[in-house]
């Protein structure tokens, strides 16, 4: 069978599979050990089971289930909502300034949990209906909500950053760090954007803002400040340590799992019962995403057995596009796949197969691989099957499933910009890590 | 016969619960151990040598200990947009066949992780690392996750245990 055919059956399976309502596990699981058998026969068998004992030993990975604990433990002890409140008060007066707290607490809670769907149902609960209340257009509140979520896997700490730098074999501390500038941007195109539509349209935000909440003194404001600084022990002790050079990304997820307690006591939020549950919640989820990743290994071995691996590489070269045309067609191909399947699919599915292209178009491997983590995050809110879509709507009933897509699409297009402003000014992506060296 | 069906499903899922409180317990250590790499390498300028390999065989060991839990809540991630518009007559063989398909694969694959147990055991292979210790410590582990989880796919395989529409749809984003 040539290596295309086999590519392609492998692939069509695999998607058949996600479709069927398969868990994705089981749909690696089935066609990787389907494939062993047909590529390698029986005696490929003991090294699936050794890829499974590599790839879940993987050191790195033990940031995964560290970070989800992490944004537990910040959730759960209820600090979320000092940082809400803080929040609030702190953004001042001015015309549309719920739009500017849904971004702001975005990029915050984004930071500190790094799951998009966690954060677009927990805003979407939170500030929709009191947004609606107040007259703010219901659109550009559910799109700036679920795009506003979508900053969390790219602000650091990052699962998702974290995931594709260990299957992508590039520096997670990079590529963590990576996301702060982009993120920020995109952050900052939303905030834009809106002012724009005020500008344009001012019926998008109520015009008596000294309704909305009363008057805050010097003293309340300062008093936010405080109540909000416990937190810096969380970012201090993850991207501080990261930055300063102390700890690896694993160590300083410990770390911030030792900074979010350290909050939960200043809160006094912090009890046993609460740390427990955390940490169950935080193993079993880790359990569900690294099952997915244990296959990783075997499917990229795989690969290179069929010669698609190098075939694919060698095809890419003979095809004469040029770079840019490249970068485009890769980011569309895995922006397509996650409207329909889920990020961690898509990221095992492509990643083996772009990272020798990558590597042969001369790509900066931080900057390309952040374009994609932005990519696939893209994914989860673009219509039809946007995750993140789907954690906003069921928080939301009063919007059905069509409203959500229609508010969503200015944003993706947002994101869209960004990227291209990413592509064009690569800096924007590569300083910072270059900083840290 | 029902009776012994229902002790043998409880004491699975006591086994499962049992071993994800492990698993809990072993995400606490590698906590510890980090903070503690941290700490002497920074404080005291005295580096470990045990805590990477420690934190690798805590992680399989604890990803493959909760993995039963992790099936027996139906928690996986799937994509069941389609199955959920189906008629539920339907949607309920879907989950049947995948309930059996899924027994089938995450059973074999214990067994061919017993294989493996079983040779690293008889031909005594380490783990390559600083601090090496038998291999199969830490892949016997992934035998009994695998295991775990067969039994609880072939349980849902039965009509009764079908997954809900909530199950198998959670994401990680």
């Amino acid at each position: 069978m040539e290596w295309y055919t086999t590519l392609l059956l492998g692939i069509a399976i695999l998607f058949v599979l996600f479709l069927s309502g398969a868990p994705i596990f089981l749909a690696f699981l089935f066609a990787i050990l389907t494939g062993v058998y047909v590529i390698i026969g029986p005696a490929g068998f003991p090294m699936f089971a050794n890829s499974i004992l590599d790839t879940a030993s993987i050191t790195s990975l033990a940031s995964i289930p560290l970070f989800i604990l992490m944004g537990e433990l910040l959730f759960r002890s209820g600090t979320m909502d000092v940082l809400f409140d803080s929040i609030d008060k702190l953004v001042g007066r001015v015309r549309g300034r719920q739009y500017v707290l849904v971004v702001t607490l975005s990029a915050v809670f984004g930071a500190l949990s790094g799951v998009a769907m966690a954060v677009a149902a927990m805003l979407g609960r939170a500030i929709m209906p009191g947004m609606q209340a107040r007259g703010y257009n219901r659109d550009i509140a559910a799109g700036l909500i679920v795009s506003g979520a979508s900053l969390a896997p790219i602000i650091p700490p990052s699962l998702l950053a974290i995931i594709v730098g260990s299957i992508a074999d590039v520096s997670i501390a990079k590529l963590l760090i990576a996301g702060v500038m982009p993120g920020l941007l995109l952050g900052g195109i939303f905030i834009v954007y809106v002012f724009v539509r005020i500008a344009i349209n001012p019926k998008m935000a109520p015009s008596n803002v000294a309704s909305e909440r009363g008057d805050t003194s010097i003293g309340e404001m300062v008093m936010a400040l405080v109540r909000i600084l416990p937190f810096a022990i969380v970012i201090f002790s993850v991207m501080g340590f990261i930055m300063l050079g102390i700890a690896t990304p694993s160590e300083s997820a410990a770390t911030g799992v030792v900074g979010a307690l350290i909050t939960a006591a200043i809160y006094r939020n912090l009890n046993l019962k609460m740390i427990w549950d955390s940490v169950m919640a935080s193993i079993t989820v880790s359990a569900m995403i690294l099952a997915i990743m244990a296959m990783s290994k075997m499917f990229t071995q795989l690969l290179a057995f069929t010669g698609a691996t190098s075939e694919l590489v060698q095809l890419v070269a003979n095809l004469g596009f040029g770079p840019i045309t490249m970068l485009i067609i890769m980011l569309a191909v895995p922006f397509i796949l996650c409207m329909f399947i889920d990020t961690i699919a898509v990221i095992l599915l492509t990643i083996p197969i772009y990272q020798p292209v990558v590597t042969s178009l001369e790509f900066d491997p931080v900057w390309f691989w952040l374009l994609f983590l932005i990519n696939i995050t893209l994914g989860a809110i673009t219509p039809p099957f946007g995750y993140t879509l789907f954690a906003f709507k069921a928080v939301v009933p009063d919007m059905t499933i069509s409203d959500v897509y229609r508010a969503t699409w200015p944003f993706v297009l947002l994101f869209l910009a960004g990227i291209g402003i990413i592509i064009m000014f690569p800096a924007i992506a590569t300083w910072l890590p270059n900083l840290v060296g | 016969m029902k009776k012994f069906f229902d002790k043998l499903c409880a004491i699975h899922d006591l086994l499962t619960l049992a071993a994800a409180i492990l698993a809990a317990i072993g995400l606490i250590c590698i906590v510890t151990f980090y903070v503690y790499e941290v700490v002497t390498r920074y404080f005291f300028n005295s580096p470990t040598a045990w805590v990477s390999d420690f934190v690798s065989y805590f992680l399989c060991i604890s990803v493959f200990l909760a993995l039963p839990k992790v099936t027996k809540d139906k928690a996986h991630v799937a994509v069941t947009i389609l199955v959920d518009i189906m008629p539920a007559k339907l949607s309920g063989y879907f989950h049947t066949a995948i309930s059996l398909i899924g027994f089938g694969c995450l059973g074999f694959a214990a067994w061919i992780s017993l294989q493996e147990n079983i040779r690293q055991y008889t031909k005594s292979i380490d783990t390559l690392a600083i601090i090496s210790i038998p291999q199969w410590w830490v892949s016997s582990f992934i035998t009994f996750g695998l295991a775990l989880s067969a039994i609880y796919m072939l349980r849902y395989a039965h009509p009764s245990e079908r997954f809900s529409d909530s199950s198998m749809a959670g994401s990680a984003g």
